[in-house]
């Protein structure tokens, strides 16, 4: 064994530094793929945003392998528990590893995953430097410059009208354009520092302290230092953490039901984090530590984040001033958007303790934050929203464990919060076989919960008021042929929004990847969603509770011509039934792409028919570097996209993107103040990069 | 009045209790634990789940099923058999009574299984008859045929009908007995890992989907299976103590509760 791995080594060590300077030119493609088979692509207005930045992150700053934790590899989804174990396991008998070829070695690793793996992986061999000499020598040291925009003009940015009472209506305060720039200087396992500055479109570029507007709109920064002194992190400015099953620390990121059915349903212990984001909606903002002492590591942070609410007062309640709720979004364009910036502030304390066993088979851990609000939160009561949260401040706690036993991995979080809600989120995965993954989910989520910063597996946005059972199941019964499926049963034991009862529904999917060859891939897939909805009837007095249900069909082909032109093919169906009426819609885009050493090219035409908005199209694009892009389609029209890149040096690249929408028999598109007059909307993009 | 209660209990829950498993039970926790998706499961319970697969049973065994619904008095089921091979194939014969005094069902059966070539096949004849206090009995002889097919390696599919002959009842209502079809697929990778799908179609119902997984690790069965249509999940154990073979299993109905089944199984006569 080890002779072979000598020789292997020698010869592989020679090879990976071609394979390095490849990476530099096809990364942006390469990553698509990844990204792509991925997530979720069918559903979902979430943004994806921070997910795809998240991963991306880790792309452009690799693992270290003779120093990574099981957590890491978790977060790359893709690894099943018997090639994590086999990792961890090949280190512990035969020491660190030479050559990040090593992995294709390793039980339960095939030549394509291992290929898969790489490129988020490395094996630093020399003597960790100095700080000073490592503060000469960054990873990555970039700007990155975005402006994109829209070219017709919406009614927001038309001179205001006056309402039938005379009222003047609101226009928005800015120009169309978003502006967005980060700056990052970085080197993994070692520092970060960065910022992050960005404008809206609509939002004006303006200083008056008055509304909390300081030029653009948005800031971020964060400065992180690793490994130093006792401290294992610390950081100032903003961050996120993320320990247990996501119900006290969930850092607002989840992958969701899709693709990969086994392994997204178990959150990582990926700990602190410098956020660099451009969600408005951060976690928190402040200073962070983290240390360890033997088998403990301690986290620790304060923060303050001032976010988005308007203060109301109420004489005859008595009570002076309130809020209702806290608005997310994060835009500043209108009059009352522009009052409600900053209005609110937000101080939280939080901590953890995680203790892990020697061999990394057992870990366990608290946790624990207090948030404190300047003024209370108090919502428009509502039957539904009985049980959500009122007042100033809230407190949580919860429990959690990690235990591997072979190729097995049970895992859970227990937590209470001030109210006395309590929530339980609790799983197994498991590699049962090199060709089968399973895994079983359960959780219990009450209704008096209430975690401001949690985000848990399951089907409703915020933590509460869910019950459910996953079960995800991935075989590879021949070689090139993956089967994937999932069955989710959920239950809300109280109303929701837009639901006057107790309701219940199921979420199933089955999907097949075939890879023909290397050049040609076909993928498949159903998903059937049931869940109940209100039903207003014109005359009766009560509401019926009705089960919607989406059926939605996914096939695309991939084909590589040759080394630069490839062609992907995909049509998407969906059917949804609601109270006896039944609504279709259909997609087809075909994809044309091309790339070259120093240059990429992506193309697309599609079409699209669907019946109504409850029957509209998601589909992925392809769109500037860093830009995650899902968007949704209803009603006839086209849409077609080019995405261009250009490397004009190592240091410098440009990407570009122009895309529209034509619909084939509409006078107008969008609502209110987002409505454009006309038939086609055209957005364009532009970025660079500098690396210094 | 308990009558009466007993009645409209059974009337009311009759998908899940009366009509659908009047003739078709499926027995013992190894089949309940993978979702009674078990018609490609050949061992000693394939003589209540799909008798194609009795020929899968190697030595005399004798079998005891308990199942309790629901946490519901009278919603019991008992099961007992016992499968001997002899020259020609495998004999077996088996008895199961669900409710009490005020209502319930038995059926009798004699099975016979064998396997040619790579066909498991197996015909069980079945006595049915069924009970109610103050109202009389009624009863009625139905047949049931299954088997399966290991064509292809790792793989099996089976199918098995329940009444083929559409028998009645014989009281002055006629009342039909259900047919019932399962049709199903098996995947075994590796020696100790099973995955299961069926398919379920009792011909007044809508089709149920049933899939399940059986994983074995130092001779502990550890089992999950879900059902649709109502949707179900379970759960179960089980353990190989060498002749004996005990196993438990626990479902969830989404509207109805949790129940429990144990099994246990005895070889009495070791083939040489």
């Amino acid at each position: 064994m080890r002779n072979r791995r000598i020789l292997l080594i020698s010869f592989l060590v020679i090879f990976t530094h071609q394979v390095r300077a490849q990476k530099e030119v096809t990364e942006n493609l390469d990553f698509e793929r990844i990204i792509e088979n991925l997530l979720p692509s069918q559903e979902y207005d979430l943004d994806y945003n921070d997910l795809y930045d998240r991963l991306f992150t880790l792309y452009s700053n690799p693992l270290d392998l003779n120093t990574l934790v099981r957590a890491d590899l978790q977060a790359l989804f893709f690894l099943s528990e018997e090639q994590i174990t086999g990792i961890i396991d090949y280190r512990l008998k035969y020491g660190k590893f030479i050559s990040v070829y090593e992995l294709t070695t390793i039980d339960g690793f095939d030549l394509e995953t291992a290929q898969r793996l790489i490129p988020f992986v490395v094996v630093e061999l020399n003597k960790r430097a100095s700080f000073r000499r490592n503060l000469e020598r960054p990873d990555n040291h970039e700007v990155f410059i975005r402006y994109q925009t829209v070219l017709e003009q919406k009614k927001g940015y038309t001179s205001p009208d006056t309402t039938s009472s005379g009222k003047i209506n609101s226009r928005y305060a800015g120009d169309p354009n978003r502006l967005y720039a980060r700056y990052l200087y970085s080197k993994s396992g070692e520092y970060s520092f960065g910022f992050t500055v960005e404008k809206d479109p609509g939002e004006k570029l303006i200083w008056d302290p008055n509304t909390s507007r300081y030029g653009l709109d948005y800031y971020s920064f964060h400065a992180m230092i690793e490994n130093r002194w006792i401290f294992k992190k610390i950081i100032i400015g903003d961050f996120n953490m993320d320990y247990g099953q996501g119900l006290v620390f969930g850092s607002g990121f989840r992958i969701g039901k899709g693709f990969e059915p086994v392994t997204t349903v178990r959150r990582n212990n990926m700990g602190l984090r410098p956020y660099r984001s451009v969600y408005e909606n951060k976690d928190f903002s402040g200073a962070a530590f983290s240390t360890n002492l033997k088998s403990f590591e301690f986290n620790g942070f304060y923060s303050f984040v001032r976010r988005d609410a308007i203060i109301r007062e109420d004489s005859y309640d008595d009570r002076d001033h309130f809020i209702s709720y806290i608005q997310t979004v994060g835009l500043h364009r209108t009059a009352s958007e522009i009052n409600a910036k900053h209005q609110l502030s937000d101080q939280s304390i939080g901590g953890n303790i995680n203790y892990k066993s020697r061999n990394q088979k057992l870990e366990i851990g608290l946790n624990g934050l207090f948030t404190n609000y300047n003024v209370p939160l108090i919502p428009n009561t509502k039957k539904y929203n009985q049980f959500d949260f009122v007042g100033v401040s809230n407190h949580l706690g919860g429990m959690y464990f990690n235990y591997h036993l072979k190729n097995i991995h049970a895992f859970g979080e227990m937590a209470i919060s001030k109210s006395s809600g309590k929530a339980i989120s609790t799983g197994i995965i498991a590699s049962l076989s090199s060709q089968v993954q399973a895994s079983v989910h359960y959780r219990n989520y009450g209704k008096e919960y209430h975690s401001f910063y949690g985000n848990a597996f399951g089907e409703n946005s915020k933590i509460g008021n869910e019950q459910g059972i996953y079960w995800g199941l991935k075989i590879l019964p021949v070689p090139k042929l993956i089967v994937s499926f999932y069955y989710d049963y959920f239950m809300f034991p109280w109303l929701k929004y837009r639901v006057n009862a107790p309701s219940d529904g199921h979420d199933i999917m089955a999907a097949a990847t075939y890879a023909y060859s290397r050049k040609l891939n076909f993928r498949f897939q159903y998903r059937q969603k049931a869940k109940d909805l209100n039903n207003k009837i014109k005359n009766e007095p009560l509401v019926r509770i009705e089960t919607q249900t989406t059926k939605r069909v996914l096939f695309d082909m991939k084909y590589d011509l040759d080394d630069h032109f490839s062609l992907k093919t995909r049509l998407q169906w969906s059917d949804v039934d609601f109270a006896g009426l039944n609504s279709n819609g259909f997609i087809i885009a075909q994809d044309l792409n091309y790339k070259h050493a120093r240059y990429a090219l992506s193309a697309r035409f599609a079409l699209f028919d669907t019946d109504d908005y409850d029957s509209r199209q998601y589909i992925y694009e392809r769109d500037l570097l860093y830009v995650y892009s899902i968007p949704s389609f209803y009603d006839k029209g086209v849409r077609y996209y080019l995405v261009g890149k250009y490397v004009v040096s190592r240091s410098l690249s440009f990407w570009l993107k122009f895309s529209q929408t034509k619909y084939s028999s509409r006078e107008s598109i969008g609502s209110g103040l987002e409505e454009i007059n006309g038939d086609t909307k055209s957005n364009i993009g532009f970025q660079m990069r500098v690396r210094i | 009045m308990k009558v009466i209660a007993t009645i409209l209990l059974v009337f009311f829950l009759k998908a899940e209790i009366l009509y659908s498993q009047t003739t078709d039970y499926n027995i013992g926790a190894r089949s309940k634990g993978v979702g009674n998706s078990n018609s490609n499961i050949a061992d000693e319970w394939s003589i209540f789940n799909n008798v194609g697969g009795i020929s899968g049973v190697e030595n005399g065994t004798v079998f005891f099923s308990y199942d309790r619904y629901y946490g519901i008095d009278g919603f019991n089921k008992v099961a007992v058999g016992a499968i001997q091979p002899i020259k020609w194939g495998n004999i077996g014969a088996s008895v199961v009574r669900f409710g009490d005094e005020l209502y319930n069902e038995q059926i009798a059966s004699a099975a016979f299984g064998n396997k040619i070539g790579f066909v498991r096949l197996g015909l069980r004849v079945n006595y049915f008859q069924m009970r109610i206090e103050d109202f009389g009995t009624a009863g009625a002889m139905f047949f049931d045929l299954g088997g399966i097919v290991e064509l292809i390696p790792k793989f099996s599919f089976a199918a098995y009908i329940s009444n083929f002959t559409l028998s009645e009842l014989n009281n002055t209502e006629k009342t039909k007995l259900p047919v019932v079809m399962k049709a199903g697929i098996s995947y075994k990778p590796i020696e100790t890992l099973s995955l299961y799908f069926d398919i379920y179609k009792d011909v007044d119902f809508d089709p149920v989907f049933k899939a399940g997984i059986e994983y074995v690790i130092h001779k502990v069965y550890l089992r999950t299976g879900l059902n649709t249509n109502p949707f179900k999940s379970f759960f179960g154990l089980g353990i190989d103590l060498g002749r004996f073979n005990i196993g438990y299993a626990i479902s969830t109905h989404e509207y109805l509760g949790t129940s429990h089944q144990a099994s246990v199984s005895f070889t009495y006569h070791k083939k040489q």
